[in-house]
């Protein structure tokens, strides 16, 4: 089974993924651009946490998966270049990643941050000339000299020829800013819920 | 005094430090945590592997080659046995107080 889903909260995404598992659904593999591949299983008594860590050498990766591992967790996705770790584990009491507030703030505090940078590096790359956004205004993104003076089939063509360059045009900004302000709110999110963990 | 960055030490750090007192592996530090803590504690994958990096990181503990290179194997490094000393003085000196004593006393 295939599904494409997107999250703003790693918790949200967490819960679905577990709610998928207790129908018989075992996640396999994820995309960063939400896509998630699952395998029917039987066992339903089974628990699946995300836990996100930052850029890990080659080293402490096999430190990490080792010493989760011998806790009984297996590693059903994520790379070393992703910061999201997927984990699944016989359900049996102990099913957190984490046990005391400093390391669950810790955790918090690690998201945080990068989103923060996802966030700066996006608000950086939005297109603007003289500080102007670019091509904000759909009409703004037909380059086409005149074409708004057109009148008829001629003005018909016109549009219909450029529509697709405008779109990908405009489109480009909005998903830019779109994506900024998704970033925005995860780090938001993630720093309320690391003052929670920090008292 | 310039007390280190990790005093006090939070009740994880302590009982991990506690249980690297001898060389032992990542599950048998969350197993005897558990032991020395009369079930009270029981550390999670994530909790002990960041714990583990904190340690490493302010060289309190250290690896330690063993004939199994599969597991990785940790010990208390001398500074790490000083913090644990200075953090149990502090302790002690807290329980002083509580019960009325003297907290002019040398700690």
């Amino acid at each position: 089974m295939k599904k494409f889903k997107w999250f703003v909260d790693i918790r949200k995404e967490e819960a679905w993924l577990n709610e998928q598992l207790k129908k018989g659904y075992k996640l396999v593999k994820t995309s960063s651009l939400g896509y998630y591949q699952f395998q029917k299983i039987t066992d339903t008594n089974q628990v699946i946490k995300l836990d996100f860590q930052k850029y890990l050498t080659k080293e402490k990766l096999e430190t990490y998966i080792e010493l989760y591992e011998e806790f009984g967790w297996k590693r059903v996705a994520g790379s070393r270049f992703s910061s999201v770790h997927y984990w699944v584990k016989e359900r049996d009491g102990h099913d957190e990643l984490f046990s005391d507030a400093p390391s669950t703030g810790a955790m918090l505090h690690r998201m945080a941050s990068y989103y923060f940078m996802m966030f700066a590096v996006l608000l950086i790359l939005i297109p603007s000339g003289d500080g102007k956004l670019l091509y904000l205004n759909p009409k703004a993104a037909y380059l086409t000299p005149g074409l708004w003076e057109r009148q008829g089939s001629h003005f018909v063509q016109s549009f219909l020829f450029e529509t697709p360059f405008a779109f990908m045009r405009f489109g480009s900004t909005w998903l830019l800013i779109i994506m900024t302000l998704f970033f925005a709110i995860k780090y938001t999110k993630c720093k309320k819920q690391e003052k929670i963990f920090a008292e | 005094m310039n007390r280190h960055k990790l005093l006090p030490l939070t009740e994880t750090m302590s009982y991990v430090m506690l249980a690297l007192q001898e060389p032992v592996h990542g599950y048998v530090i969350m197993q005897k945590v558990e032991e020395m803590s009369g079930g009270d504690v029981r550390i999670a994958a994530g909790t002990l592997y960041g714990a583990v990096e904190n340690l490493i990181k302010h060289e309190l503990i250290e690896r330690v080659e063993t004939e199994d290179a599969r597991r990785k194997v940790y010990v208390l490094t001398d500074k790490g046995r000083k913090i644990l000393h200075m953090d149990m003085q502090r302790m002690q000196h807290i329980i002083n107080v509580y019960k009325g004593g003297n907290i002019n006393e040398e700690i």
